[in-house]
Parts: C-alpha cells; structure tokens; sequence
C-alpha cells in the first residue's frame, strides 16, 4: 500500500485516537476524556513523528475486542460527538477572545460577513452576524488585527469549525478611535474635506439656524454671545440629542430640515458642549458628516473644546474651537459694522470731493493751455501783420522809387521831342477846339474857331478867309 | 419672518456692504471722471442708507423649532427664551 500523503494520515490518526478513547470510556460508563491543553494542542512535530503504519493500525483494530459494527463512527456521530465535547469544554464551552488578522473578509446579501481570522501559523474562520455586523462603528476590512469575542461552533455539513463572533475590538485602538480613523480615510479619499468646497460666511446674516440641545448651558452661552455682538439678528434653534445612540441620525436630520428654504437661515451652527471621545462621536459619524457637506447653507461648527477634533469639524465651512467661538464667528459686530460703513461714508465723500478737484483741475489745465494756444496764435498774427506791413512798405517804397526813375527817363526823352522849343522861336501851333492840329488850309472853313498855341500861352480866333491865298 | 428691509426689491446687507466695498475700492484706486464719479457716489450713498437701515433694525427673534404631536409631526417654532 503506498504512503499517503504526510498531512493526511496524521488526521486520520487523530480522529481515529479520539474514536479509541471514546470506545473505551464508553465500556466504563463514563466519559474521562483528557481535553486538557496539552492533550488538545498536539504539534505538528509530534503528529509527524507518530508516523502512520498500516501494522500498527491492524494491531490496534484487533484489540478493540468489540464487534465489527461497533468499532466506527458515522460522520454524523462523530461531529455530533465533537460538538457535544466542544460545548462541555469549560474554555471552548464558552465565549473566548481569539486575536488574529482578519482576511477574506466577505459580505453576504444580507450583511453578514464571512472571514478568516489569521496569525502566522494558523487560521480559522469566523462569522459575522448581520444584527452584530450593523453595530460595529467601525468598517470589518482585510488585514484588520482584532480582539474576536465569540464561540466555536462546528458547521457538519462541511465538517468544519468556526468562531461566532459576538463582539469585536481592534488591537491597539478602541473601535471608536478606529472608526474615526476609517470614515476619515474614505471621505477625504472622496474629496469631502477639500478647501474649494467651503462655502464662504455670510457678512450680515440676517437669520441663524442653531443646532445643539435645548438643555444645558451652552445654547444660553452662545445666545449671549450672539446678542452682545448683534442684536438684530434672528435665531432658530432646532433642539438635538448631542449624544448616545440616535444623536448623530438627528444631527444630520436637523442639518437637512433647516436647509428648507422655507426658513431662510443664512448660516448654520452645529455645536456641543465639551465630552470625551464617545461623547462626541455622533459629530464624526458619516451621515452627519455627509449631511453638512451636502447643505447649502454655510455651516459653522463649535463641537467641545480645543483640541477636541470631530470629523464634522473637519468637513464645515468654518470650524470654531468651541460653541461659544462658533457664535462669535457666526455673526459680525454691528457696532465694528456700523463704523466700517461711516469709513465708507467718508470715502466716499473724499472720493466724490477728489474727484471734483481732480475734474477742477483738469478744467483749469484745459482752459489755461486753450488761452495760451490762442494767445499764441494771436501773437502768430501780430507777427506776420508786422512783417507784412515791413515788406508792404520796403516793397511800395522801392516800387515808387523804381517808378520815380523811369519817369525822370521818360521825361527827359519827351523833352527833346518837345515842341515848346519850336514855339519859343516864334511859331504856332493851330488847333481845332477838339484838339486837331490844323496843318492845311483845306482843313478849315470860315467862321472856323482856331486855337494858337504859342510858347507862353495861346490864342483863340476866327478864320475870315477859307480859301488858300 | 417680518423685515422692515423689503427684501424682493432691495439688495441684502451683505450684498449692499459688497456693492459699497467696491465702490469705495474704485475711488481709491484711481480717480474716476467726474460722470464716474457721480454715479457712484449716488450709488454709495444708496447703499449706505440701506445698509444703516438693517443695522437699525429691531432686535431679532430667538425660536425653537417644536415637532407637535399631530399628524406628521408637523414642525412649528415657539418662543425660546435667551
């Protein structure tokens, strides 16, 4: 018969030992089963050096003594009988804590979830329940190193056993703490937290919505607050559980009946007074987180004290250190307003004024610059008429004297064509009154009038005979 | 919610104080003309006029919101007292 293979017999060895046992307990009526540890935890060295033998198998089967029908178990009988062993155990009869690394960390339709849990050497597989499943605040992942609280129990249909877990906590952290850390990782991944999705606050809100409890000191805190700084502004306040189960559902209910437009607010604030951890977790919870990323009103956030830090404070608008802070923040000073308006005032009426001198000035630099143009045109004129006149009179003069020179030739050139000469020696010179000279006795008649011109003077006469003599 | 600040036709406070802001930044980054000038100074004042009103304005309410005990938890306010 070859051998099989190493694993193999070393189970069939121990169960077939824990069949022996039970057999022989049996005939004395009583179960003495050894379960201590040391009979449970059998090495894997020792089950390799109790080597398998076919011999010592025939041996041991003969010596059972009992009948053929006697000596097995069904496998019915055998995890009925597992079972039974397990549940009179006083450890694994029990809930126990099991620490280990989950892995294949499955969910099913209707939320349980299915996983191994895992150190170095070994690895067993648990469950979930959906009812524990939906508890748990934080997220059943891979690589996940927890505290599992919970029984063994055997699953026949597949001969396997498992751990059901009834309660769960993350080693190093408490489950608060890790659950915190998980909705931040995944909302940051998601963006929730960015700079470029705060909506920036209102400078005068007009109306503030406040969501805190309606018991206690800190609403009449941040009400004190809000009146000494503005007086005029209306609030709204919608009482919430800040704590416990059920907060952070009416938180984010709140957050979203207060976006109604119906109701006008122009900021919101969500605030709590300080606590510890637990006490504050409802404000890191993801439906409140979502439920302030989600409005559309800008959102402050005054949760604890510094340096309480919640995950709603992580995704508001504007997050103050405290509730009374957040009250501060939320409103402006209307008397610090009314100043800065009477500075705007005054600028205003600078800017107006300087505006005015500045338009003044600019007429002055017009008008000014238009006289000197035309006064500089005027002076152009004066210039040129003076010019014009000098060379009227340079030019006139020299025209004259010109004129003058040429009339002193001509006159000295008629002078010797002059016939005055002529009549100084005697002679006459016989016109008609219109002027003719008269040169022939043919170009007169009698009664005629003549005109003789003679050197000094001239005559007027008559002519008495028309015939040439 | 009575507002003595017609706010339908009116611009808000914030919306005012912003108009205000830049006006007032326009005079004092450079002088405007005159016509400018006198626009905005107008309009300055208009602003600052509403402006003053809401700061005038009475003092506001403080309420809570109630669920009543009818049909659909129906939200009311009453009276919260400071």
């Amino acid at each position: 018969m070859p051998k099989p293979p190493k694993k193999q017999p070393n189970q069939t060895q121990l169960s077939f030992n824990l069949a022996l046992r039970t057999s022989a307990s049996d005939t004395d009526g009583e179960v003495s089963l050894d379960l201590s540890e040391g009979a449970l935890l059998v090495e894997e060295d020792e089950l390799n050096e109790s080597e398998f033998e076919d011999e010592e198998l025939d041996e041991e089967e003969e010596d059972w003594g009992f009948g053929r029908q006697q000596r097995y178990f069904t496998v019915s009988e055998l995890t009925q009988y597992l079972e039974t062993v397990l549940n009179e155990d006083p450890i694994l009869g029990n809930t126990l804590v099991v620490k280990g690394e989950l892995s294949n960390v499955k969910r099913s339709a209707r939320g349980h979830i299915y996983f191994t849990l895992k150190d170095p050497e070994a690895s067993v597989g648990g469950i979930i329940w959906a009812s524990l499943a939906k508890r748990l605040a934080f997220d059943i992942e891979d690589g996940l190193e927890v505290y599992l609280t919970g029984q063994v129990e055997i699953y026949a249909p597949s001969g396997t056993y498992s751990i059901v877990a009834q309660s769960l906590e993350p080693v190093g952290v408490g489950s608060l703490q890790l659950a915190f850390q998980q909705t931040k990782e995944r909302l940051e991944a998601e963006g929730l937290f960015l700079p470029e999705f705060k909506k920036s606050l209102p400078a005068f809100p007009e109306r503030i919505g406040i969501i805190t409890s309606s018991t206690g000191a800190v609403i009449h805190d941040m009400l004190r607050v809000i009146r000494r700084k503005n007086q005029q502004v209306d609030v709204l306040l919608h009482p919430v559980k800040v704590q416990g189960e059920g907060a952070a559902e009416e938180i984010a209910a709140a957050i979203r009946e207060l976006n109604y437009p119906d109701y006008a607010l122009d900021v919101l604030i969500v605030a709590r007074g300080g606590g510890s951890f637990e006490d504050l977790f409802c404000f890191s919870d993801e439906q409140v987180v979502r439920a302030i990323f989600a409005s559309d009103i800008p959102i402050i956030t005054g949760i604890g004290h510094e340096p309480d830090y919640s995950l709603a404070d992580a995704v508001a608008d504007y997050s103050a250190s405290t509730p009374t802070a957040a009250a501060e923040a939320a409103v402006p000073d209307t008397v610090q307003l009314a100043q800065i308006l009477e500075g705007m005032r005054q600028d205003l009426a600078n800017g107006i004024v300087g505006s005015l001198y500045f338009a003044e000035q600019q007429f002055d630099r017009a008008a000014t610059a238009l006289v000197d143009s035309f006064r500089a045109r005027l002076d152009d004129t004066g210039h040129r008429l003076v010019n014009a006149q000098q060379n009227f009179e340079h030019e006139s003069t020299r025209f004259f004297q010109a004129l003058e020179q040429r009339l002193s030739v001509y006159a000295a050139e008629l002078d010797a064509f002059s016939p005055l000469a002529t009549l100084a020696r005697g002679y006459a010179i016989a016109r008609t009154p219109q002027g003719h000279v008269i040169t022939s006795p043919q170009d007169v008649t009698k009664g005629d009038a003549l005109t003789l011109i003679l050197r000094d003077g001239q005559i007027t006469c008559e002519v008495t005979h028309d015939k040439p003599c | 919610m009575t507002n003595p600040v017609d706010t339908d036709t009116s611009p808000s406070f914030s919306e005012s104080f912003t108009t205000l802001e830049a006006i007032v930044s326009q005079f004092k980054s450079g002088t405007p003309s005159l016509e400018d000038a006198m626009v905005l100074f107008e309009d300055g004042v208009r602003h600052i006029k509403l402006c003053q009103a809401q700061l005038g304005k009475a003092r506001g309410r403080v309420e809570e919101l109630v669920k009543t005990l009818q049909a659909d938890g129906e939200v009311v306010t009453q009276p919260f007292s400071e």
